[in-house]
């Protein structure tokens, strides 16, 4: 009896040794995917608000110490004077300005609105804390182009992401 | 009294069960491993921003009247590292005029890349209008 419990404990050990090996590798491979798609989530996030946001824009300014892109808008609201559908003579056409603002600092990105609090586009996953280690905005006033640069970092995974595009603002008139 | 002879049976099912559980999560384990070797997701995403890219000079360049299909893109643009284990990858754009409509343009733009042996591309098409006089 002892020599058979002597047989089948150490073999009992190596397998479930083996198991839990296996185990935390599956576990630990998970995370760092999980990582990875948070990471091209947020870059994927970034790019395509400022590219939808920049493709409109009146005038574009951006600011080199803090990586920053502000997009000004020209709007109009309407006062009506009647209760018509359309613009009857009394009614006021004022011309407004809505500026949008993405700025980089202590390596999150930054979304500001007029009346808005600044949000955090990036950073803060529970999944995948990143941080951005570059983000490079530049403008060609004489092509009218707009070039982004974002390079992110996981700090779960230490895996880097740097992704660069353009976007072309038919309307700018700065 | 117990006989050890009762349980003999079920000490070679703990092992056989054991096996079957081992050889399950190493399966796994063999389907997420080459996903993290080859990660197409990330460069897929690259290419895509590149095509932008490629598209928005094209444009700036129709606003002014022509229609240049060369490749435009920033030479430093076309190589990446993205997830690539440190090994860089170089994309290929090119782009074609598929139809045109008196000063609307269709055009493809074809972003190529390879890794692992293995060729993947991206193909986007956007409608241009060409400004002439």
């Amino acid at each position: 009896m002892f020599a058979e419990f002597a047989i089948a404990l150490p073999l009992l050990i190596l397998l479930m040794y083996g198991l839990a090996a296996v185990g935390m590798k599956i576990f630990y491979l998970g995370k760092i995917q999980l990582a990875d798609y948070v990471l091209e989530e947020e870059v994927h996030d970034v790019l395509s608000r400022l590219i939808y946001d920049a493709r409109a824009a009146k005038t574009v300014t951006i600011s080199k110490s803090i990586p920053t892109v502000a997009f000004t808008y020209r709007t109009t609201t309407i006062i009506w004077t009647k209760f018509s559908r359309a613009i009857a003579d009394g009614d006021v056409i004022a011309d407004k300005e809505e500026k949008r603002t993405y700025i980089s600092i202590a390596d999150k990105i930054y979304y500001e609105r007029e009346d808005t609090p600044v949000n955090p586009l990036t950073g803060d996953n529970y999944f995948g804390s990143t941080k951005v280690t570059e983000f490079k905005p530049e403008f060609d006033t004489t092509t009218k182009i707009l070039h982004v640069t974002l390079e992110m970092e996981s700090e779960i995974s230490r895996h880097k992401i740097k992704i660069s595009t353009a976007v072309y603002i038919p309307g700018c008139e700065s | 009294m117990n006989r050890i002879d009762n349980e003999r049976g079920f000490m070679l099912l703990n092992v056989v069960f054991l096996t079957l559980i081992t050889s399950f999560a190493a399966m796994i384990l063999m389907n997420a491993a080459p996903r993290l070797k080859n990660p197409q997701a990330a460069l897929r995403l690259t290419a895509i921003h590149l095509a932008n890219e490629q598209f928005a000079m094209m444009e700036s360049k129709a606003a002014a009247g022509t229609l240049d299909l060369s490749c435009q893109v920033k030479p430093e643009d076309l190589t990446t590292k993205n997830f690539s284990e440190g090994v860089p990858i170089n994309f290929t754009v090119t782009s074609n005029e598929k139809s045109s409509n008196g000063n609307l343009h269709t055009v493809a733009v074809e972003v190529a890349w390879t890794v692992n042996g293995q060729d993947a591309s991206v193909k986007l098409e956007r409608t241009i209008r060409v400004v002439t006089d």
